[in-house]
C-alpha cells in the first residue's frame, strides 16, 4: 500500500500534502504549547510572588505584635517547617539599618555582611526585585541562583524583607518544558503518519484514475474506475473517466466489430468478382466476357450497399450517424412507402391494409424512416406466403405514437427471436431470399438514434408483429 | 458541348473523358481545384465536372469562388463522402446537383444532360400532348397507350415508367434512376421493385406483338428501344 518505490516520491502530491499537514500540524501545536507555558509559567510566577508577599505580611505582623526575641524564637520553632527555611529574612530599622537577618539554608557562600551588603545596595522600588547569588551545588559545580525579594513596610517604619530563589519554580517550569516537548515530539509523530494516511486516502481516487488511464492505454479498454457514492471531485471525475472510457471502448469495440463484419462479408462478393474475371481472361467467348463485367458490376454494387450499411450501422450505434430532422406526417410518409411495396405485394397476392387509428406529425429524418419501414415491409412480404394480409397500423398509447407492421408470414422462433437484431443474422438459412442479414440491425441502429423503441411479437407460422413506439413531445403551450 | 473535368484521380477521370467523348463531349482535365478555378474563370464550359477532395483547393471551395465572381455554369460534384449533410453543404455552395462513388456511368450521363438542358431553358421542346415511337402512341392527356390501333390500359406507375422510357428513348436508365424518377426516392431500399415494374409493363405492351420494347441491359439497367 505504500509504495515508495518511485524516486519521484519527493515531487508528488501526496509528500507535498502530507508535509504541509506536518508543517500545519506541528505549528499549530508549537504555537499552543508556547501559549500554554507563557500563560502557566505567568500563573505559578503569580502565585509565587502572592505567597512571597503574604509570607512578608505574616512576619511583618509578628514582628510587629511581638518583638525582635520573640520573632526569632517563632523563626526557630517554624524551622522544621521545610518550606519556611527557604525563606531569606532581614529586617531593617526605621534608620534602614539592618537589624535582624537569616539567610536560607542553602545559601552557604555568602556571610550574612556580605549578604546585608547586598541587599543594602537593592533598589528597592519594585514590588518584586531581583537579584542573584552564587551558589554552590553539591557536585562543586557553580549555580547563579536569583532570588525574588518582597519588602513591607511596618508600623514602627521599618521594613520586612523577605526573599526566596525560584529554583523550584525553575525546576518545575523545566519539567513542564520537557513534558510539552515530549509532547510536541508525539504530536509531530502523530501529524506525520496521520498526515499521511489524510494524504494517502484523499488521493487514493487520483491514483485509481491513473492506474486506469494507464491500464486502458495498455489495451484494457474495459479499466473503470471504483466510484463511491460521494459527490465530491473526484467522484465527479471519476464518473466523467468513466464514461470517456466507456465512449472509447464503445467507439473502439464497434469498429472492431464493423472491420470483423466488412471482412467477413466482403469477401463473398469479392470472390466471386475475382473468380469471373479469371474465367473470362482464360476463355475466349465474348459470352464469358459480358458475363463477368455483369458480374462484377452487381458485385461492385452489393459491396457499395454493403459499406453503406455497415458505416450506417456502426454510426449509428456510437451516436455519429448524422440525422436531418424534419417534421413529418404520418400519413403522408406511411402511404408513400406503402405505394412502393404494393407493388411487390400484388405480385405474391398480399393485400396490405393502412389502419390508421391516429395521425400524428413527429420529428424524423426521412430518409432514415423509409428505410425502416422499408426494411420492415420488404421483410413481412418476403417471410409471407402468398393470399395473406399485411397491416400497417398507427395508434397512439400513452405517451407514444405506434407504427406497428404485422404479417401472416413463417414467424420467428423464441430461440431466435433475441438475435434477430444482430448483424448478420438470418434467421432460415436455406431461405432463398437475397440480402445482407443487417437490414433489422439497421433498423434498430437508425431507432435508437432517433430515441424510438423497437420491439417484435412473433409465433412460428402465425406471424410477426413489429411495433415502432415514438415518443410523444407534447407542445408546451 | 465542352465539359471541364477536375479530378485528381486520373484513372476515373481517363474513364470519364472516355464515356463522355463516346457521347460526343469534349473533356478538358486538370487535377486540382486551383487549376479549374482559373480555367473556368477563362473559358464557357457547359458543364463542369468535379470531385471533392481536391489537392490545393478543394471542389466546394472552387464552386464558392466561381459562384463569388458570378459565374454560374453547372457543377455536378463527384463524392466519396456518404453523409446527406455534405451533399446539402455541395448544394447550399452553389453546385448544382451531385453524384456519389462509385457511380453507374449511365446515371453520370444524364445527369449531365439534365444539367444542360435546365442551363439552356430556353431550348426546351416545347410539351407535347402526346408521345409517339414506333408504333407506339403515348397520350400524356388521357394517359392511353395505343399500339397498332390496340388500346392498351396501363395503371399510374406503369404509364409513369413508360412515359419516362419514351421520354429518354435509347438512352440506358439504371434502377436508381427510375426509383428516383417514379417513387422520389434517393435511396436504394434493397428491393426489386423496379424489375417487378419494368416487368409488368413489359409483359403489358410487348405481348402479342413482334417487335418488344425495353430491354435489359445487365448490371447497368434499362433501355427503351425496339428490336
Amino acid at each position: 500500500m505504500f509504495s515508495f518505490r518511485n524516486n519521484q516520491f519527493f515531487k508528488k502530491i501526496s509528500f507535498r500534502l502530507t508535509f504541509g499537514f506536518i508543517l500545519f500540524f506541528s505549528l499549530s501545536s508549537i504555537f499552543g504549547l508556547l501559549l500554554n507555558y507563557y500563560l502557566f509559567s505567568r500563573s505559578i510566577e503569580s502565585r509565587d510572588h502572592e505567597n512571597l508577599y503574604a509570607k512578608a505580611k505574616e512576619y511583618s505582623n509578628i514582628y510587629t505584635k511581638e518583638n525582635l526575641e520573640n520573632f526569632k524564637k517563632y523563626l526557630m520553632e517554624q524551622k522544621n517547617s521545610d518550606a519556611d527555611s527557604q525563606f531569606l529574612i532581614r529586617i531593617t530599622s526605621p534608620e534602614k539599618e539592618t537589624i535582624f537577618i537569616q539567610k536560607p539554608e542553602k545559601m552557604t557562600e555568602l556571610s550574612n555582611t556580605e549578604l546585608d551588603k547586598k541587599l543594602t545596595s537593592l533598589d528597592l522600588s519594585q514590588r518584586i526585585n531581583n537579584f542573584t547569588v552564587k551558589e554552590n551545588l553539591t557536585d562543586e559545580s557553580e549555580e547563579e541562583n536569583i532570588y525574588e525579594l518582597v519588602s513591607v513596610k511596618m508600623s514602627d517604619g521599618g521594613e520586612m524583607q523577605v526573599a526566596r530563589n525560584t529554583d523550584e519554580r525553575d525546576d518545575l517550569l523545566e519539567r513542564y518544558v520537557k513534558t510539552i516537548s515530549f509532547i510536541l515530539i508525539i504530536n509531530l509523530f502523530v501529524a506525520a503518519i496521520g498526515g499521511f494516511i489524510f494524504s494517502h486516502q484523499a488521493l487514493k481516487p487520483l491514483r485509481n484514475l491513473i492506474e486506469a488511464i494507464k491500464r486502458v492505454r495498455s489495451g484494457q479498454l474495459y479499466a473503470r474506475i471504483p466510484v463511491k457514492h460521494v459527490n465530491d471531485e473526484f467522484a465527479e471525475i471519476s464518473v466523467l473517466f468513466n464514461k470517456m472510457a466507456e465512449r472509447i471502448e464503445t467507439l473502439i469495440l464497434n469498429m472492431q466489430e464493423t472491420l470483423d463484419t466488412v471482412a467477413h462479408e466482403l469477401k463473398t462478393p469479392l470472390t466471386r468478382l475475382k473468380s469471373r474475371s479469371e474465367l473470362a481472361l482464360l476463355s475466349r467467348s465474348e459470352e464469358t466476357y459480358k458475363a463477368a463485367l455483369v458480374t462484377s458490376i452487381e458485385n461492385t454494387v452489393q459491396i457499395t450497399s454493403l459499406i453503406d450499411t455497415i458505416m450506417d450501422i456502426s454510426e449509428a450505434e456510437v451516436g455519429l450517424l448524422k440525422l436531418n430532422l424534419i417534421e413529418i406526417n404520418s400519413e403522408d410518409i406511411l402511404n408513400g412507402i406503402i405505394d412502393l411495396f404494393s407493388l411487390l405485394a400484388e405480385e405474391k397476392n398480399i393485400q396490405i391494409q393502412f389502419v390508421q387509428n391516429t395521425k400524428f406529425n413527429f420529428m424524423a429524418d426521412r430518409t432514415r424512416f423509409t428505410q425502416v419501414i422499408s426494411n420492415l415491409m420488404d421483410n413481412a412480404i418476403k417471410y409471407s406466403d402468398e393470399n395473406t394480409f399485411i397491416k400497417v397500423e398507427t395508434s397512439e398509447e400513452a405517451e407514444f405514437y405506434k407504427i406497428s407492421i404485422s404479417d401472416q408470414g413463417l414467424g420467428i422462433s423464441d430461440e431466435d427471436l433475441p438475435k434477430i437484431w444482430d448483424r448478420l443474422f438470418r434467421t432460415n438459412p436455406h431461405h432463398k431470399e437475397k440480402g445482407l442479414g443487417l437490414g433489422l440491425s439497421l433498423v434498430r441502429s437508425i431507432c435508437s438514434a432517433h430515441g424510438w423503441k423497437i420491439k417484435v411479437q412473433s409465433k412460428i407460422n402465425e406471424g410477426s408483429i413489429f411495433t415502432l413506439k415514438i415518443k410523444i413531445h407534447r407542445n408546451p403551450k | 458541348m465542352h465539359i471541364l473535368i477536375v479530378e485528381d484521380d486520373t484513372e476515373i477521370a481517363n474513364d470519364l473523358i472516355a464515356g463522355l467523348g463516346a457521347n460526343h463531349f469534349d473533356c478538358t482535365h486538370v487535377t486540382n481545384g486551383q487549376e479549374g478555378l482559373i480555367l473556368a474563370l477563362e473559358n464557357q464550359y457547359d458543364v463542369i465536372i468535379t470531385d471533392l477532395m481536391l489537392p490545393q483547393m478543394d471542389g466546394l471551395q472552387m464552386i464558392s469562388e466561381l459562384r463569388r465572381h458570378n459565374i454560374q455554369m453547372p457543377v455536378l460534384i463527384l463524392t466519396a463522402k456518404r453523409s446527406l449533410d455534405d451533399r446539402v453543404l455541395g448544394l447550399q455552395n452553389g453546385g448544382d446537383d451531385y453524384l456519389v462513388k462509385p457511380y453507374a456511368f449511365v446515371e453520370l450521363l444524364a445527369r449531365v444532360n439534365n444539367l444542360i438542358r435546365r442551363s439552356n431553358k430556353a431550348s426546351t421542346p416545347s410539351e407535347n400532348t402526346e408521345i409517339v415511337f414506333h408504333d407506339l402512341k403515348l397520350s400524356l392527356i388521357s394517359r392511353e397507350l395505343i399500339r397498332e390501333n390496340i388500346k392498351i390500359s396501363l395503371q399510374t406507375k406503369e404509364y409513369q415508367l413508360l412515359e419516362f422510357f419514351m421520354k429518354n428513348p435509347r438512352t440506358p436508365l439504371s434502377k436508381n434512376q427510375i426509383l428516383e424518377k417514379i417513387w422520389g426516392y434517393a435511396f436504394d431500399p434493397q428491393t426489386n421493385v423496379v424489375d417487378v415494374l419494368v416487368y409488368r409493363l413489359r409483359n403489358k405492351i410487348n405481348s402479342n406483338f413482334q417487335k418488344s420494347y425495353i430491354h435489359t441491359i445487365k448490371g447497368i439497367g434499362y433501355v427503351f428501344i425496339s428490336e
